[in-house]
């Protein structure tokens, strides 16, 4: 089961578009679910993420139009796990680990998923999977000197997820693998 | 949809209007189903050979392309494999369909998803294959549901039918109930489960027959035929053919017999007899034609039978006489051009003469029907007998002829057969003239044989073709006076003479089409001329040669004699010249592709032509503002340059000439292909000439359409503005000139209005922000960067504000906090005092503007959070505003909120820093507690005891974690405490609900995270010890 995991394009408010190379590698047809850490900006990049995958999750970002429909957070199951959603700009401080791990408590989730800090992680913590899949767009953050574009893709099997983390360093794709058990 | 791909998409056989069968989108790839299709093939494309689109009616197989009549590289092999499955089709089903590629079979169509399929994706083998039905049905194929009577003999067989009533109605329709044994019953089954059905039925031994074929024919009633003319009305023109048709086979059986007995003359009078049934007058042209292609099949025998009898030394001189006393003068002329080929054959020095002979005998039938025929008949029996010699060859002799005589022969046919052509025209009724215009459009190869025969003469050469062939061709085309012979003759003589000659013969060519009749279309054939020769170019320069001869100025001589065609024809529509300016553009990418002035000229004679038009803005949706749009495409799509188009000074004043909805469509083209191509405009001169090109999409404009433009495309074509702002990029080593670009984008899109500056704003707005960043990277370099940095700060605060002036609150709030982080990051002089402002001014707004309280907590929160970021502020300036954010939280509407924002707020005094602390964390302890007492208050206040265990809960989470970092204001007894609230007061108040099992398995994990940091003390001194939490 492919997951893919992404966020914070700010497209148009930052960036003009998903970076070429990217778009290459999301084909149409393979990626089961899509889980959007929020802040697209535009119903263009939402039909554009339709079109990859039928079913997509998105919860708000900060960037978001208050009005629209996303949640604040979401709860996702696929296969044996559940997975915890949020954008990220409401846990202060932004991105420490502590303030995420307790959310994830609230949740009740095997994963939980945020973004807003433009800058990818994947680590275990208290036996628990958080990742945070950065910009797609690398898009600017006024926090970080430097944006790295990168997105995820989770694969799926049973009581394992293997993280894919694609990063898009001096106009190259690299890819580096993150495993992850339930127990 | 199937006008909408991207490959030659919008040039021609396609629609602008929505509502039309070939309406193509507006922009190719504009529909969603398209770029899906797109984007399926793309992801497959190197492993398909074959694509194949299905549509419902012609009984055709075609290829690519649809833009072209030109074929695809690949098309013997295209045609083979149609071949073979036609053929497959042909066995099962009986269809006979058309292969080709589908603009000679059918029609220009651009953006089809076979062509692109082939052209864009690379997809080897590309078909659309149009099903059986020739019309009958068009576009809504019927399903064809049988209706069966169906009779049950015995109670067994009954019993079946009784089941399948009961338990198959899903599938089966039952007009009526099966009652009783042999009682008829009408059942109506579906196509895919009429085997089946008859499988039962045959199986039970039940009588049955089909008592409607297809339903539909009993629902659609069908089309009635009109009348037509003096000929038979069409029901009754296939019975006149099979009459006809019968007559020749039965005549033809006794010619055949009687030479089979060497009886010669009761054959001719059977053959006469056949040939007689071209006399009639009352089939159609296409029923005519049958009847003629199986006569000829006839006469074939004849003339074998004849060539085996006198080339045994008979004298075919007495024959030759002979046939001319048949009696009637069809039959005799057939029969003589059928013994004169013999004659030829067998005597070969009686070429010159027999020849002439015939041609002029053939001028005996007048009728232009008959006559068309039989000299059709006359040149398709001599194609391998004209002398086809130069004049001085040895073995041309007087009596044999040479190649003047072939083109005599030729020409004098040609002449005639048009002569007849034309006269058709004026036979009848003028209410039949369409009718008769498109019988004599499917007459009109039957003339152009002509000319494809002159072409075939080995020994014409340039001389001989610029002397006699062409001037003879255009003096009988240019007096026959005739608007449709002169049109397809003039692209005829295009087609099928090399390219090398119309090089030479330019000039006359030219000539001969300024003096055609006024109802021609002479811009198509200046069009297919131009397009021919700039293939030809286009070829010549893939095999290294000169595109176009050196000493031939092409360019200038299309050019100058479309200014003397515009001249000398001032009735002519003006998007008629605009297309001819279109191929001219077109011609000079092709064969002058180093030249852009060429394409500017072009450009500045279209706005000539326009200025003698007395139209102030051309309407869009007019014949000529399709073509002007389609001019002002060509340069765009060709270049994929935006820049490159700044080269060509009147393609932004053609573009002024079309009114709103024109000047907005290019631009947004314009905008669109900058951002497929990326194209970075990288000087303050571009930014202002292009924005000046985009105007319609920036600011209002004094002809603007507003009606019936939904918000949602409103947005979509503002996105578009929006990222194309990210292309605004000097240079990395030229900053001073990013910020002149970006200051004079501002003005530009700053006239947009409360409308659009919430999109346009924005992306300058961080745009401006990352050029303060690179000043700062870059600050040994220019001691100026400081005086920069602030101007950049100044200008995006002004930016900011005019957002505010247009009344938004949410969006310029959160680009004023943005603001602040970026400013404290940059350490220039003035960052502190600037940073203060942004902050200041988003609490300002919040004051006034934010009222929902929904709102309100999700500013708060982001307020709080930013707060905690900024590491700029001394403590004079951090203590009033963190002060201000504890005041506002407990000013919130809604308890739960109030809580929230206050735990938030707890953050600033802990792990937050001003610029006395030098970026150690402030870690006031005692204000962390003060903040979280006064949340836990709040959330007491909460009436509803979930609410009120669920803050709790998080309370208990947030005091375990100032604990753990060291607050030692914070005590294992706050955390027992709130442990034991929920627990013994609130939990048991709660009924069992799925609320009430979130709370326990929150309350539960956050438990177990203690117990485990109570069972496994950290070694380490700086974390507390957890002893004494009570978790039971």
């Amino acid at each position: 089961m492919l997951v893919l995991v992404l966020g914070d394009l700010h497209i148009p408010n930052r960036c003009n578009a998903l970076p070429a190379k990217f778009k290459k590698l999301l084909v149409p047809g393979r990626i089961h679910h899509i889980l959007c850490t929020g802040n697209l900006c535009s119903k263009e990049t939402l039909d554009y993420l339709k079109t990859l995958a039928s079913d997509v999750h998105i919860v708000r970002g900060d960037f978001d139009k208050i009005s629209s429909t996303y949640p604040e957070q979401k709860v996702v199951t696929v296969g044996q796990f559940k997975i915890g959603l949020v954008h990220g700009h409401q846990i202060v401080p932004w991105g420490d680990p502590e303030s995420l791990a307790s959310l994830q408590r609230q949740l009740g989730v095997d994963i939980l998923i945020t973004g807003h800090t433009h800058k990818f992680e994947a680590y275990e913590h208290d036996g628990k999977f958080f990742i945070n899949p950065g910009s797609a767009t690398g898009a600017y953050n006024p926090i970080n000197k430097f944006v790295i574009p990168s997105f995820v893709l989770m694969d799926i099997q049973s009581s394992t997820v293997v993280t894919y983390v694609y990063q898009l360093v001096d106009d190259e794709v690299k890819v580096e693998r993150i495993e992850y058990k339930k127990n | 949809m199937n006008r909408n791909f991207d490959f030659h998409w919008d040039e021609g056989g396609s629609s602008d209007l929505p509502c039309a069968e070939t309406y193509n989108g507006g922009a190719a790839f504009s529909e969603i189903e398209s770029r899906i299709i797109r984007d399926t093939i793309l992801g497959i494309a190197n492993q398909t050979l074959v694509y194949l689109t299905v549509h419902s009616y012609g009984q055709y197989w075609l290829t690519p392309w649809g833009y072209t009549a030109d074929l695809p590289a690949n098309y013997d092999q295209l045609y083979d494999l149609a071949v073979r499955a036609v053929d497959k089709l042909t066995a099962v089903y009986g269809t006979q369909y058309t292969i080709g590629s589908s603009t000679n079979v059918l029609y220009v169509n651009t953006g089809p998803s076979d062509d692109w399929a082939m052209g864009g994706a690379g997809i080897p083998y590309a078909y659309t294959l149009e099903l059986r039905d020739t019309g009958k049905y068009g576009f809504e194929l019927p399903a064809e549901y049988q209706v069966y009577q169906v009779k049950a003999k015995d109670r067994v067989s009954f019993d079946v039918l009784v089941k399948l009533y009961n338990e198959r109605s899903d599938v089966y329709d039952f007009w009526t109930e099966p009652r009783y044994v042999d009682f008829t019953t009408d059942v109506m089954v579906p196509p895919a489960f009429t085997k089946t059905f008859v499988d039962v039925l045959e199986a039970f031994n039940m009588e049955y027959h089909i008592k409607i074929d297809d339903v539909q024919h009993t629902i659609i009633p069908m089309p009635t035929m009109s009348k037509s003319g003096s000929m038979s009305p069409l029901e009754d023109q296939d019975k006149l053919l099979d009459e006809a048709l019968s007559v020749v086979k039965v005549q033809a059986l006794q010619m055949k017999r009687c030479l089979d007995k060497r009886k010669l003359m009761d054959a001719l009078k059977h053959a006469s007899t056949m040939l007689g049934e071209l006399r009639t007058s009352l089939l159609s042209p296409k029923s005519y034609y049958e009847l003629y292609m199986a006569i000829c099949d006839e006469l074939q025998h004849l003339e074998m039978y004849l060539l085996d009898e006198f080339q045994n030394g008979r004298k075919v001189a007495d024959l030759y006489e002979l046939v001319q006393y048949a009696g009637n003068i069809i039959p005799r002329l057939y029969l003589l051009v059928t013994v004169g080929v013999v004659y030829i054959k067998t005597n070969e020095q009686s070429r010159r003469d027999i020849l002439r002979d015939l041609v002029e005998m053939c001028r005996g039938v007048q009728h232009p029907l008959r006559g068309l025929f039989l000299r059709n008949y006359l040149l398709q029996c001599t194609r391998n007998l004209l002398p086809d010699l130069a004049e001085n060859d040895p073995l041309a002799t007087e009596s044999y002829g040479n190649v003047r005589d072939a083109v005599d022969f030729i020409q004098l046919n040609f002449s005639e057969m048009n002569k007849l052509w034309v006269r058709m025209a004026y036979q009848g009724h003028s209410r039949d003239k369409e009718r008769r215009e498109r019988e004599r459009q499917e007459l009109r190869l039957l003339v152009g044989t002509n000319l494809v025969r002159l072409a075939q003469l080995d020994s014409v050469d340039v001389e001989l073709y610029k002397k006699v062939v062409l001037p003879g061709i255009l003096e009988q085309v240019v007096s026959c006076r005739d608007a449709l012979a002169q049109e397809y003759l003039m692209e005829c003589i295009i087609q099928v003479f090399p390219d090398e000659v119309h090089l030479d013969t330019l000039h006359t060519y030219l000539k001969a089409c300024a003096e055609l009749h006024t109802d021609v279309k002479v811009h198509v054939i200046l069009v297919a001329l131009v397009e021919r020769l700039a293939a030809y170019g286009q070829r010549q320069q893939a095999l290294g040669q000169p595109p176009i001869p050196p000493h031939i100025p092409l360019f200038d001589i299309f050019s100058d004699q479309i200014g003397n065609i515009a001249q000398a024809r001032p009735e002519m529509p003006s998007e008629n010249l605009v297309s001819l300016q279109v191929s001219l553009i077109s011609l000079a990418f092709r064969c002058y592709p180093e030249k852009i002035n060429l394409v500017d000229k072009v450009l500045e004679s279209t706005l000539v032509a326009l200025d003698k038009i007395a139209v102030e803005k051309v309407d869009f949706d007019s014949a000529l503002g399709k073509e002007l749009n389609r001019l002002l495409r060509m340069p765009i799509s060709h270049y994929n340059s935006l820049v490159t188009l700044l080269q060509l000074p009147h393609f932004g004043q053609v573009l002024q000439r079309l009114d709103f909805n024109g000047r907005k469509s290019v631009a947004l083209h314009l905008v669109n292909n900058a951002l497929d191509n990326e194209t970075y405009i990288t000087t303050q001169e571009h930014v202002d000439a292009v924005l000046n090109m985009l105007a319609p999409l920036i600011c209002d404009q004094p002809d603007q359409v507003l009606t019936g433009q939904d918000a949602e495309d409103f947005a979509e074509e503002q996105n578009l503005m929006a990222r194309m702002i990210h292309l605004l990029a000097a240079e990395d080593t030229d900053l001073d000139q990013q910020y002149r670009m970006l200051t004079s984008a501002r003005k530009q899109f700053g006239a947009g209005g409360a409308r659009r500056i919430p999109f346009t704003l924005p992306p300058l707005i961080y745009e401006a922000f990352k050029l303060a960043r690179k000043y700062f990277d870059v600050r040994q370099e220019d001691e100026l960067w400081e005086k920069k940095c602030e101007k950049i700060f100044t200008f995006c605060h002004q930016c900011i504000a005019a957002l505010v002036k247009a009344e938004l609150a949410e969006l310029p709030l959160r680009l004023f906090l943005q603001g602040a982080l970026a400013a404290s990051q940059i350490i220039f002089g003035t960052h502190e005092t600037l940073a203060y402002e942004f902050i200041s001014q988003a609490f300002t707004l919040y004051e006034e503007e934010i009222s929902d309280s929904k709102a309100q907590f999700a500013a708060l929160t982001l307020m709080a959070a930013s707060l905690e970021k900024l590491d700029c502020f001394s403590e004079e300036n951090s203590a009033p505003v963190r002060s201000k954010c504890a005041l506002l939280a407990s000013a919130l509407l809604r308890k739960p909120d109030q809580c929230r924002a206050l735990i938030l707020v707890s953050n600033l005094f802990w792990s937050s820093t001003t610029k006395e602390l030098e970026g150690k964390p402030m870690r006031d302890g005692k204000k962390v507690l003060e903040c979280l007492r006064k949340a836990g208050k709040v959330a007491t206040e909460c009436l509803d005891p979930g609410v009120q265990a669920q803050l709790i809960v998080e309370l208990v989470n947030v005091y375990v974690h100032f604990f753990h970092q060291g607050n030692q204001h914070i005590t294992v007894t706050h955390i027992n405490e709130l442990i034991s609230k929920v627990r013994q007061d609130l939990l048991p108040q709660l009924e069992n609900s799925d609320e009430k099992e979130l709370i326990e398995r929150h309350l539960g994990a956050s438990c177990e995270m203690l117990r485990h940091r109570r069972d496994n003390p950290s070694t380490t001194s700086d974390t507390p010890s957890y002893q004494g939490i009570i978790l039971d």
